[in-house]
């Protein structure tokens, strides 16, 4: 916090975070949990921000039951918000007993949440989402990746599609469905990124953030995570051979497929309630 | 066609970043042992580069590895002096930089020498259209990370159309591959390939990449 008590917000680049530093060593602020405690970057809902990535964290096993949290002070400064916004987020994860706070010496906020109810947690979030909402975000990242490919066949060099079928060789049903899922979002974006267009790169990152959820709750079956990994894997070759326009129908046809199964997903998590 | 002075001397100073680039990791080198006074030095040192080169350079700093862990220290120079760039370190995020497998890490790590990787999108990074010249910080035989500047390809754009605005013909600067980073010719923008153009002269970089000066038809 700066002398007016005022949080500095740290301008969101990408998936990066660039924080403004006063220390005159430019030492960036203590880090202790990767992207969970990384700064939040926008000015709405900085609590509910908060609150999602502790629950995504204890959901994916990254933060354990038991484990102790930082304290508010050192959450904040790491977090790049006000102490008052993480008493607020560590008020909701104890009213949802996915956290405990233990008073005296050896007090603090400790995890007490199985990942299981985390999941359960990030389900009743999906819950509120609409499908109309869901349907939206998978509009645009089929303009935007079908437009991306055509440009990645025309403007990827030769060292950037040895990598990329590299990459679509390693997407396999062995990784297991979260880790699969991870792989696939990643290897989309990087064949986004090959359009050479920042732009075009950072829409399909903000949409794919926007997903998270759904994308980390969604579980598939060993047949589904084969037949897209050798679609991945068809893909790098058209690309590779510079058939732009048979990367966008590929492109189109999976996208449609992709959206489908979010939304029926969401569909069935609603109707579970 | 000879290659325009003003051409010459933007070409000169990609030299003159990898030198500065090259004598930043040396001095690293020397520091190892004493990882404590690391950041204030690099934080030094990012600041006077990109003053020194601000119509050039987007960012600078160092990944630096210490026993099994590799830390990033990086910053860009924004309104109000330093801002550092916090990338997410955790496996199990979308947006996982796991830069020890980037070109641009990988490149001195193999070869041990400077590297320059891109134009590339850098959206794990700083989410800018980028070229990234790194050197290697090495003690004898031993990597111990990279040294290294963002060049800041919007910037580099305009101070070549500057350059380029006496020449005779149309001019495109391509990296290794044949990718543009910045051209005058018609419909040729940053980015693209290029496909046919005489070879005016090889740019050299300083690193195990030249970059490519070309003459087009119109």
């Amino acid at each position: 916090m700066n002398a007016t008590g005022v949080a500095r917000v740290p301008e969101r680049r990408g998936l990066a975070m660039v924080e403004a530093v006063d220390d005159a060593a430019g030492r960036p602020g203590r880090r202790l949990g990767g992207a969970i405690f990384a700064p939040v970057g926008e000015v709405e809902g900085r609590t509910d921000e908060i609150v999602k990535r502790i629950i995504q964290g204890i959901s994916l096993g990254v933060l354990k039951p038991g484990e102790q949290l930082p304290t508010e002070n050192e959450l904040a400064a790491q977090l790049g918000v006000a102490t008052l916004t993480v008493r607020g987020a560590l008020a909701q994860l104890r009213e949802r007993n996915i956290l405990e706070t233990r008073r005296g010496r050896v007090g603090g906020s400790f995890i007490t949440a199985e990942p299981a109810a985390a999941r359960a947690m990030l389900r009743e979030r999906l819950t509120r989402l609409s499908p109309l909402e869901i349907r939206d975000i998978g509009d645009l990242r089929v303009a935007v990746s079908t437009a991306a490919v055509v440009l990645a066949a025309r403007r990827g060099a030769i060292s950037d599609f040895d990598h990329l079928r590299a990459a679509a060789a390693g997407l396999g049903s062995g990784l297991g469905s979260e880790a699969f899922s991870l792989a696939e979002q990643r290897l989309h974006l990087e064949i986004v990124a090959l359009s050479q267009s920042p732009r075009l790169t950072r829409a399909e990152v903000d949409a794919q953030s926007e997903m998270s959820d759904v994308l980390a709750l969604r579980r598939l079956a060993e047949e589904e995570m084969s037949r897209v990994a050798k679609g991945f894997r068809e893909l790098a070759d058209l690309i590779s051979e510079r058939r732009g326009l048979a990367a966008r129908s590929w492109m189109e046809e999976h996208m449609a497929e992709e959206n489908a199964g979010l939304l029926e997903f969401h569909r069935l998590t609603v109707r579970e309630g | 066609m000879e290659s325009p002075p003003s051409v010459a001397l933007l070409t000169e100073q990609i030299g003159a970043v990898s030198i500065e680039v090259g004598q930043c990791a040396q001095r690293l080198s020397g520091l190892l042992a004493d990882p404590e006074s690391i950041p204030e030095l690099l934080a030094a040192w990012s600041r006077e580069t990109l003053e020194r080169w601000p119509d050039l350079l987007l960012g600078a700093g160092a990944a630096i590895e210490d026993s099994s862990r590799c830390r990033l220290h990086w910053w860009q120079l924004g309104g109000n002096g330093l801002d550092v760039l916090l990338v997410d370190v955790d496996p199990g995020s979308m947006g996982y930089y796991d830069f020890t497998r980037s070109k641009w890490y990988k490149g001195p790590y193999q070869s041990h020498t400077s590297h320059l990787t891109g134009p590339y999108v850098d959206y794990l990074g700083t989410d800018r259209y980028v070229a990234t010249m790194t050197a290697p910080i090495l003690v004898g035989d031993d990597f111990h990370g990279v040294a290294g500047v963002d060049f800041d390809l919007s910037k580099f754009e305009r101070r070549f159309l500057a350059a380029s605005r006496g020449a005779a013909g149309h001019l495109a600067l391509t990296n290794g591959e044949g990718r543009v980073i910045a051209s005058d010719a018609r419909g040729l923008t940053c980015g693209e390939l290029l496909d046919d153009g005489e070879l005016v002269s090889v740019v050299p970089t300083g690193t195990d990449e030249a970059w490519m000066l070309w003459e087009l038809a119109d």
